[in-house]
């Protein structure tokens, strides 16, 4: 039987598949959370950075994009009369909901190494 | 055969307008083509088979949905998940009671209260979080003929869904790579790391920012690019601050750019990363685009995306080491160039082989031939 080199593919797919191995064999680093998307996590991503900067919304069909097209400018214009005294207050918001994210990322590392540590005892323990 | 054609095109801002200047013309070649449009949708009505795309944007199936109400025919359909779609045609419309019943018609009484807890903001609304679940395209699908389908994925879950009729999985179509123009990118940045193609939070964007702030400490000239619509809502600036990420120095935020410059940003990419979720069953243009310019790209390890060979994309499952992996295989990708080189080759020669538009458009034949009944013949 004659030994085939790896084609050059298959040798990057080994590649990537090592470093996959690497990266789940190590601990997470801080920021990682959960087995899976958490969707209060994911929805807690989205919302954290608040501010009345949002984008305009029409409704579908053509009498709603007229109403819509027809509401920007009015809307665009208030929001710039209203930005001094809404967004102090959204900034500070937007640091404390940034902050308690980290917070939870740090625990939930937190949380994970300990897991990690005490199964490690356990299996010393069983060897 | 003379077949009824209803899509959004160019220069509509969608991605299925771009699909349809792509198949249209091949399409044309192989049989009589007759194009509707939303100004006048009847203009199809001496034909032997039509042919109904649907995909997510309301502004853009709105209509065409109606046609289909009206006529049956084949249904390509982009997105295995519509809701939003639906979502879109009713409470855009203000008509929130349309939205519940077309839910629990689908997924019965706990649907309608899931559905119900969303609309007065106690949940994130069921297409942003759970659009498989959820996917509302059975009444949709009530007057197809068939549905035509780009993935195995998006088969499996019309299976999972019981569909009875017939469906034909029929390969994504790419452009066929030419001379790049100029990507307006300041010189001497490297590597180029770009995200094209919609700048959604489905898309993972604070994700990659992240991933991509912990490639600039070992790559300081690293430059990010994202390019498409819908960056409004993602509050860039606030994230970019965050991650201590200066704009235009560090990442450049395009909006939505026009076909050329797009495929010139690409084709000036070192990297090209398209992530997602969730995902709604798409299979992405975006992607396809890179690997036919033979690009390195990463993608998330789910629905289509991961139907791409191995060696042929890097993927990056959407778990809790999602942001480890993704900075790892940056720096992988930064630092090695052939690794880059080898995954660019396979990924050209793989959309060579995979999406050439003349398979796409005979494929197309044969399934319209046999909904229509015919032999396909023009």
């Amino acid at each position: 039987m004659t030994h085939q080199p790896p084609r050059e593919d298959d040798e990057i797919a080994a590649i990537l598949a090592r470093l996959r191995d690497e990266v789940y064999g190590r601990p997470p680093s801080s920021g990682e959370v959960g087995a899976g998307p958490s969707v209060a996590r994911e929805e807690a991503e989205r919302m954290w950075p608040v501010s009345a900067d949002r984008p305009f919304l029409e409704g579908t069909g053509s009498r709603g994009r007229a109403r819509g097209l027809g509401l920007r400018l009015p809307k665009s214009v208030l929001r710039k009369l209203m930005r001094w005294y809404v967004e102090p207050p959204f900034a500070d918001q937007r640091r404390f909901n940034a902050a308690v994210l980290r917070l939870l990322d740090e625990l939930w590392a937190r949380e994970q190494a300990k897991d990690g540590t005490s199964r490690g005892a356990e299996a010393d323990r069983d060897t | 055969m003379k077949v009824g054609y209803y899509s959004p095109l160019p220069p509509e801002p969608s991605g299925i307008a771009d699909y349809s200047a792509l198949l249209l013309p091949a399409l044309a070649r192989r049989v009589d083509v007759s194009v509707a449009s939303r100004l006048r949708p009847g203009s199809s009505n001496e034909v032997d088979v039509r042919l109904y795309h649907l995909g997510n944007d309301p502004r853009g199936h709105g209509w065409i949905v109606e046609e289909l109400r009206r006529q049956p025919g084949v249904v390509v359909l982009h997105e295995v998940a519509l809701h939003e779609l639906v979502a879109g045609l009713t409470l855009g419309r203000g008509d929130p009671d349309a939205y519940l019943d077309a839910v629990e018609q689908e997924d019965g009484q706990e649907g309608r209260l899931l559905a119900q807890s969303s609309l007065e903001g106690l949940l994130p609304p069921l297409w942003e979080v759970r659009p498989l679940e959820f996917p509302l395209v059975d009444a949709l699908l009530a007057n197809a003929l068939g549905v035509i389908v780009h993935s195995r994925f998006a088969e499996q879950r019309l299976a999972e869904r019981g569909y009875e009729r017939k469906v034909w999985r029929i390969p994504f179509p790419a452009r066929t790579p030419g001379e790049a123009g100029d990507a307006g990118l300041p010189e001497g940045r490297a590597p180029v790391v770009s995200s094209l193609g919609g700048l959604t939070y489905h898309k993972r964007i604070p994700q990659l920012l992240a991933a991509f702030g912990r490639l600039r400490r070992s790559f300081p000239d690293a430059l990010l690019v994202l390019a498409g619509s819908g960056g409004d809502s993602l509050q860039l600036d606030a994230r970019l601050e965050r991650l201590g990420l200066v704009r235009d120095r560090d990442v450049l935020v395009l909006g939505r750019v026009p076909g050329e410059r797009f495929l010139a940003l690409m084709a000036r990419s070192d990297i090209c990363v398209s992530l997602r979720w969730p995902t709604l069953g798409e299979t992405s243009a975006s992607v396809i685009d890179a690997l036919a310019l033979g690009k390195a790209v990463v993608v998330s390890d789910l629905g289509w995306y991961s139907e791409l060979p191995d060696g042929v994309v890097a993927k990056v499952p959407v778990d809790g080491r999602e942001g480890d992996l993704l900075s790892a295989t940056l720096e992988l990708l930064a630092e090695d160039g052939r690794v880059r080189d080898v995954l660019g080759a396979a990924a050209a020669d793989y959309a060579s082989r995979e999406h050439d538009v003349a398979r796409t458009a005979e494929a197309y034949v044969q399934a319209l031939a046999q909904a229509a009944g015919g032999n396909g013949s023009g």
